[in-house]
Formats: C-alpha cells, structure tokens, sequence
C-alpha cells in the first residue's frame, strides 16, 4: 500500500507527428531491427510497443478524426499525417536503432516543420 | 489607415438577417392548415410567446416558436415563405417518438446518460432522414410494452450490418450511418466469433466506446493506449459489461 502522499507517475506519451511515408519507413526500419539477434530484450519490448502505436494512431484517427483534422487545417499538413505517441523510453529506443532512415530520425527529433 | 477591402468585408459580416415571428406564425398556420399526416398540429397564437402544439398518438410536443425564429438565420435556410414552410417541416423530423414508432423501427444504441452525462446507457433511437431520436418511455406505457420495444431494438441492433476494419491489433467496427455505429455492441458474441475468424485474440479485450463515433476493439493494453489522454470524452469498459449497461 503507498502513502498517501507519494505522486503516482504516469507514463507521459508525447505525440509526434508523421507523414505516412515516415510511418512506413520507421514500420520497415523496426520490424528489421526485430531480426537482429543482439538486440537486448527490454528494446525489443518496447519497438514492438512502438509498432503497435502506429496502428493506434490510425485507429485514433478513425473514430476521432476532429481533433487531428483541426491541427491539420491550422498547419496545412497532408491529410494522412497523424501524431504517434510514444513514450520516452519508446523514443529512446527508436532513436538508438541504426537502422533508422535520416528522415525519420528528423521527423522524430526535430518535429515537422513542412 | 485600414485598406478599402476591409470595412466593407466588415459590413457584410455584420449583416445579420432576422426571422421575422409573425412571418413564422403564419407560415405555421399554414403549415396546421395544410396538415401532416399522422400529426395533429394545433398554433397557440399567444401575442408574446406563440407556440406550435405537435400532437401524434401519445404525445404532445411544444415548438416555441419565438425560440425557433431565433435560431433559423444561423442555419443559413432561405426566410421567404416557401423557405419557412421547409424549415418547419424539417423541424417537425426532431419531434419525439412515439411508443408505436420505437416498437415499429426502433434500435438499440448507445449514448450518454446519467446525471453529469458521462456515463453509458443503451437507448431505443429511431432514425429519421440522417438524424437519430432517443426515445423515452411514456410514463402511461406499461413496463411489459416498455421491455418488448427494447427487446426488439435489442434484436434489430444486432441485424445493424457493420463494416469491420482491421488496424494491427484493433477492431474497428463501423456502420453506413455514423450514429449507428454502436449498435453492433448489442450483440458482442458475435463479434467475438467473427474476430477469432479474422485472427484477431479479442476475447479479453475492451471496447472504447464514443457514441456517434467508430467503436474500437482491442486487448486491454492496447485499448487503453488507443483511449488515454484523447480529448474527446469516451469510455473504456471490458466487453462483457456492455449487457449490463442501464436503459435510459
């Protein structure tokens, strides 16, 4: 039992928005990361982590599409551009892949600015 | 000093075009003139607060026609004569239904209920045009004749043809009308058997449910992911609690 004072953190998803070409690229790059043999057990969780959030973002799309369609009519982005969630660590774990193409890895650092 | 274009784009929008009332009331007494089928339509011709009284079998419903004039402009519809009648008309398809209506065409969905609106109940709705009405029970009608209207939405709710899309592991469920979506969830099982064919593992998974909007179906992780942190209000529960949801 916690003490009543102590803060329950909660795992913070940040969103990161990708074009659809970007998911695709950062889709193929993990699932070939996948098939190494030395990746260590706790990255493999958390890319299969990341993996499955580029479903959930399709899927928060389709059954809410307002809010992205607002930050997509402000800013002007495709139509098939949507923020995928990730989590530091998830991040982290992604980013430390050298299968990672140099667009994807601008995407997810630097933030779209096109 | 501001360029020509702009005071003059300023003028157009501070146009504002009024429902004139007395326009309103005769085009309502034309309206009980000429008669609808099925209503009996009565104008209250009261000098401050007119009324339309709309009567069909049980119920007697009260358009304020001060109200309705007050929000026809911002609909943008046509304020000439034959554009009041159509606006009337179609105000009439937001009446509410009737028992025989519910028992006839009704079908079970979900919506929001309870007092701070945020929790989930299922609903007897009854489409009309692309709108969708609750319907409420008369406080007259028996409690036999409430629970077969809601047992044969419940049926019809299930023969809803929805479109299933697969998303990795997320069952997205889908029908031709939007607001017809959650009526899929009256019958889960089905899903599930249809779900184990496609192989997706659903059996223990939960639903996020948005009336209105498409339900998705995932295990529980991942559900919760899809759910967290959304800034539309939805609601995350295990499908085998989707039965026991309250009626409205």
């Amino acid at each position: 039992m916690s003490m009543v004072y102590e803060q329950s953190t909660r795992v913070v998803l940040v969103p990161h928005w990708l074009s659809a070409a970007d998911r695709d690229a950062l889709a193929t790059s993990l699932e070939e990361a996948l098939t190494r043999a030395d990746l260590p057990a706790t990255t493999a969780d958390r890319l299969v982590d990341v993996l499955t959030e580029l479903h959930v973002a399709r899927a928060r799309d389709v059954v809410w599409p307002s809010s992205t369609a607002r930050v997509r009519l402000v800013t002007g982005w495709d139509p098939d551009t949507l923020p995928v969630r990730l989590s530091a660590m998830e991040l982290a774990c992604t980013l430390s892949l050298p299968e990672l193409t140099p667009p994807v890895r601008a995407a997810l650092t630097g933030g779209r600015s096109l | 000093m501001p360029a020509l274009g702009s005071p003059l784009r300023l003028l157009t929008r501070l146009d504002r075009r009024t429902c004139d009332l007395d326009d309103l009331v005769a085009a309502a007494t034309r309206l009980a003139a000429t008669g609808v089928p099925g209503l009996c339509l009565q104008v209250e011709d009261d000098v401050r607060r007119p009324a339309l009284l709309v009567e069909e079998d049980e119920r007697l419903w009260r358009v304020d026609l001060a109200d309705l004039a007050d929000e026809l402009p911002s609909t943008g519809a046509d304020l000439g004569p034959a554009g009041l009648d159509r606006a009337l008309r179609e105000h009439l398809t937001r009446r509410p239904a009737t028992d025989a209506e519910a028992a006839r065409r009704g079908v079970a969905v979900l919506a929001w209920a309870g007092p701070a609106g945020d929790d989930l109940a299922w609903q007897v709705a009854v489409a009309r045009g692309d709108r969708l009405v609750g319907w409420a029970p008369h406080p007259f009608t028996s409690a036999l004749d409430v629970l077969a209207v809601r047992e044969a939405a419940r049926a019809r709710a299930a023969d809803v043809v929805v479109r299933c899309t697969v998303e990795g592991p997320v069952l997205l469920l889908d029908a031709d009308a939007p607001l017809l979506a959650t009526a899929a969830l009256a019958a889960p099982e089905q899903v599930v058997a249809r779900s184990a064919e496609l192989g997706l593992l659903l059996a223990d998974g939960s639903v996020v449910v948005t009336p209105g909007r498409p339900v998705a179906w995932a295990p529980r992780a991942v559900a919760a992911r899809l759910a967290g942190e959304g800034v539309e209000p939805c609601v995350l529960l295990p499908w085998r609690e989707l039965a026991d949801l309250p009626w409205v």
